[in-house]
């Protein structure tokens, strides 16, 4: 979710089967042209159902075999190693590459039905498999108690919107919205803005040393900034940074994390600190993108280069913004490792995925998780709806 | 990203479901290798899984050895560090190990239902209970059934526990200071503001402990509701048959507030409590002069000691056989308002899964006075349930101290389990925690705000 929708190229793209007849491209299937008698469908249908799930079974079952094969022989490490890699690599290239044999001895009319249903249907019945199932799963187990047994219809639901942590991290997911999208984007804009106007190298420079936290984890960042935030009673030797700042300018140590509610804004600076090399770097892509004769026009009209930030440049890059932005609120909607590992949620600093993890795994109450899995769920959809029509709407445009 | 993660994952736990289902012909592999000792069971093999891992596994190896070398049984044991996961997933995944050790009587009470009666592997309980304590005994069945798992008959036994009420204090600057160890609350007390008129600090406290935070807290609380309610009404809390807010409860946790709150009670004050890794909290007792004279934790803190981490390098050690020096030493938290020789400990409880001869002999030597012999001798931290256990199989002289403090304390029905364990474990690894935190944190004025969220919480 952390990577900008990729650009679909629109000028290669094969046209849809339909149009095939009086369109002048290269005609990728001439099977489609043929018309499928209804004795031909009774063929298609199954053998389509057959592709999409019967491939993911028996690439399984063939990487169960290698495994137990594997498992129980006495091979050393390394060539277990490499039988596994040829074997799993080989395997599902030789599964598909033999289903499509296998298709291509039907005739053509039908062959060319099913192809793509042997190359997408196994995709989307994994996917369905471990995405659409736990999410129609999750939902169900909301409704029952903590063992997944009972009905307890609304219960679950009830404790998420009354019990007092869950109150606070709804509050702080709130915070960590408005206050984490802002500075991600704010920053990641006012810096993409900055950098355009230095010179090729320093603006390389700039970009490199902003974007680098981007490689570091979640929890990797946290744990070096616990360091930074790290508190130890006055009179003993301040391994913090901040603390050593704060003591060296003659201030007494303070228990930063311990701060409520402005801990909640110390953790949010892990996040600005890790993710806005990300907006810096779609954004000033965008920036370069903004034509030239368009700024040479404004500045030309008269226009200081606030106006032509504000005017031209961002109604310019909107869309961008829109992504970027919303691919921040998902992001943060989603924030669990920086609270975890720095705070543990204590000191008024939970969040909604916390306190997920905590009631799921911690307390064994699946019930109270997946309702809080499914708050969160619908809290993602339409800020999800809103990017892909955002989406769409550009494709239209071209 | 994370949405690749979690198929990666999923794909990952596919596998391990696979590995699970495929490995039901396990168990008669190698056997051939053990099979050269003599009895008929000679040659069966015995899994025992269980969450401790690498020296404390080696250790478990050991004290099997001559038990194997008699009976050509050989016991494989198989420790995980995300025992508390695999557990579950071997057992309702249909392939359960023959023994496993449970370091939690709430994950123990989950699987009652596929356990084997001790009484039909032939196992003496009434041995086992005058060798164990009636306490130990029936403590598994008591958690099962404020679990709702209630069965009729013994399924769990004892392996090893470990001791909490222990009391650090620096020496010799404890005794030059002419200091005398606290035998009572007021004892404490009293010392406590002696060593603030001496100009230094009472206690090191720390809590931190990643996303485990408040159990310290709640370690001390437990102690204190042992030591100022006794055993009944200890027992009556665990089991929630007194209310968590009842008085008894709130009395226990003033008088660990009258160590906490005091202004310079403790080095760095409530803040300090609570950034400070439990690990690193007896550290600065250590110090020349010592920035503090006492901290309360369970044995197991003398790993954390600086210098214990070069286990061949002692010369630098403040602690145990092999230090120059023994720079603190352990006491026995004092008693307050109860007469009770009573310990807080915990440990590891084992369930049985398999009726099959082998593993019922391996049982059997288990619970025998025995059956951690040879652990005790390979590892610290190893103290055995049993009170006919040899205590010269100790490795070092605060071994022994807790051994005997122990067999003491379980002798008296005076030793009870970590409380916080065996409650609900949305009470005992959550509401207990948090408001342990807030209570530190926040300060003695909302105490009862804070024992009443507990008591809200608790799951009816």
């Amino acid at each position: 979710m952390t990577s900008a929708p990729p650009p679909i190229p629109d000028v290669d793209a094969p046209e849809p089967p339909d149009h095939a007849e009086d369109s002048g491209s290269v005609d990728l299937s001439p099977g489609l042209k043929e018309r499928l008698t209804g004795r031909d469908w009774l063929a298609v249908a199954p053998l389509r159902i057959a592709a999409a799930v019967g491939i993911p079974l028996v690439g399984f079952f063939l990487l169960l075999l290698t495994f137990t094969f594997l498992r129980d022989s006495d091979a050393n490490r390394l060539t277990i190693v490499a039988v596994a890699l040829v074997a799993g690599v080989g395997g599902v290239f030789a599964l598909y590459w033999g289903m499509d044999f296998v298709n291509n001895q039907l005739p053509e009319r039908i062959a060319a039905r099913i192809r793509p249903w042997i190359f997408v249907g196994p995709a989307l019945s994994v996917l369905a498999l471990f995405l659409v199932w736990p999410t129609i799963r999750t939902v169900w187990l909301s409704f029952l108690d903590d063992d997944g047994e009972a009905y307890v219809g609304i219960a679950n639901y009830e404790f998420a919107f009354t019990d007092n942590l869950m109150l606070t991290a709804f509050r702080n997911n709130v915070i960590w919205l408005i206050v984490g999208t802002f500075f991600t984007v704010g920053l990641g804009l006012l810096i993409a803005t900055l950098v355009d106007k230095l010179r090729r190298r320093a603006e390389t420079v700039a970009k490199s040393v902003i974007f680098l936290p981007m490689a570091i984890s979640f929890v990797g960042a946290a744990v070096v900034w616990s360091f930074i935030y790290a508190f130890r009673p006055e009179g003993r030797p301040q391994i913090g940074l901040l603390n050593a700042i704060w003591t060296a300018l003659g201030g007494s140590p303070i228990a930063w994390l311990q701060q409520e509610p402005w801990n909640n804004l110390l953790l949010i600076v892990v996040l600005v600190w890790l993710q806005t090399g990300f907006t810096m770097v779609i954004l000033s892509a965008a920036i370069k993108g903004v034509p030239d004769d368009i700024l040479e026009a404004a500045r030309i009209d008269g226009a200081s280069e606030i106006q032509v930030f504000w005017r031209v440049v961002i109604p310019t890059i909107q869309s961008t913004i829109v992504v970027v932005t919303t691919t921040m609120i998902i992001l943060i909607l989603k924030v669990f490792d920086i609270v975890w590992v720095m705070t543990s949620g204590d000191f008024g600093t939970e969040v909604i995925a916390s306190q997920m993890i905590r009631q799921a795994f911690r307390f064994f109450d699946n019930g109270k998780g997946a309702a809080i899995a499914v708050i969160l769920l619908l809290a993602v959809i339409p800020v999800m709806v809103l990017n892909i029509r955002r989406f769409r709407e550009e494709e239209a445009l071209r | 990203m994370k949405s690749q993660k979690r198929i990666y994952a999923l794909l990952l736990a596919l596998a391990m479901v696979a590995a699970a289902c495929g490995g039901d012909d396990e168990g008669t592999g190698d056997s051939a290798a053990a099979g050269d000792a003599g009895g008929e069971l000679a040659g069966e093999v015995v899994n025992v899984f269980g969450a401790f891992v690498d020296a404390d596994a080696a250790a478990f190896d050991a004290t099997v050895a001559d038990f194997e070398a008699e009976t050509g049984i050989d016991v494989v044991y198989e420790g995980s560090g995300d025992f508390e996961t695999q557990v579950g997933i071997r057992i309702e995944g249909g392939n359960p190990p023959d023994i496993a050790m449970f370091p939690q009587p709430g994950l123990w009470a989950n699987f009652i239902d596929g356990m084997v009666d001790f009484d039909a592997l032939g196992v003496d309980t009434g041995q086992m209970r005058s060798d164990l304590s009636d306490y130990l005994v029936e403590l598994p069945g008591q958690v099962a059934e404020s679990t709702g798992n209630a069965r009729d008959g013994v399924f769990g036994g004892w392996f090893r526990l470990n001791t909490k009420s222990w009391l650090w204090i620096p020496v010799p600057e404890f005794e030059e200071a002419g200091y005398a160890i606290p035998e009572t609350w007021d004892d404490l007390l009293a010392l406590q503001e002696q060593i603030k008129a001496d100009g230094n600090t009472p206690w090191c406290f720390g809590m931190e402990s990643a996303g485990a935070t408040g159990w310290v807290a709640t370690d001390w609380m437990e102690d204190m509701v042992l030591r100022t309610g006794g055993t009944e009404v200890y027992d009556q809390w665990v089991f929630h048959e007194i209310p968590f807010n009842d008085p008894q409860i709130a009395n226990a946790a003033e008088r660990l507030g009258e160590v906490i709150f005091p202004e310079g009670n403790v080095l760095g004050g409530t803040a300090a409590i609570l950034a400070t890794p439990f690990g690193d909290q007896n550290t600065p007792m250590f110090d020349d002069p010592p920035a503090c004279y006492l901290a309360k934790q369970a044995g197991f803190i003398t790993g954390f000691f600086p210098g214990q981490d070069t286990p061949d390098d002692p010369s630098d050690d403040v602690f145990g056989p092999n230090a120059p020096q023994q720079e603190t030493q352990a006491i026995p938290f004092p008693r307050i308002d109860n007469d009770q020789d009573v310990l807080l400990g915990a440990g590891d409880l084992f369930g049985v899964f398999s009726d099959r001869p082998a593993v019922a002999e391996t049982v059997k030597f288990l619970l025998t006075p025995d059956g951690g012999a040879g652990f005790a001798r390979a590892q610290a931290g190893y103290l055995s349930p049993n009170s006919q256990f040899d205590t010269s199989n100790y490795l070092d002289p605060f071994q022994q101290q807790q051994g005997e403090l122990l067999a003491t304390a379980l002798a008296a029905n005076g030793f009870r389990f970590d409380a916080s364990d065996l409650m609900p474990a949305s009470v005992g690894a959550g509401t207990f925690w948090t408001a342990m935190v807030d209570y530190v944190q926040n300060g003695p004025d909302n105490l009862s705000d804070v024992l009443s969220d507990i008591e809200s919480s608790w799951p009816s």
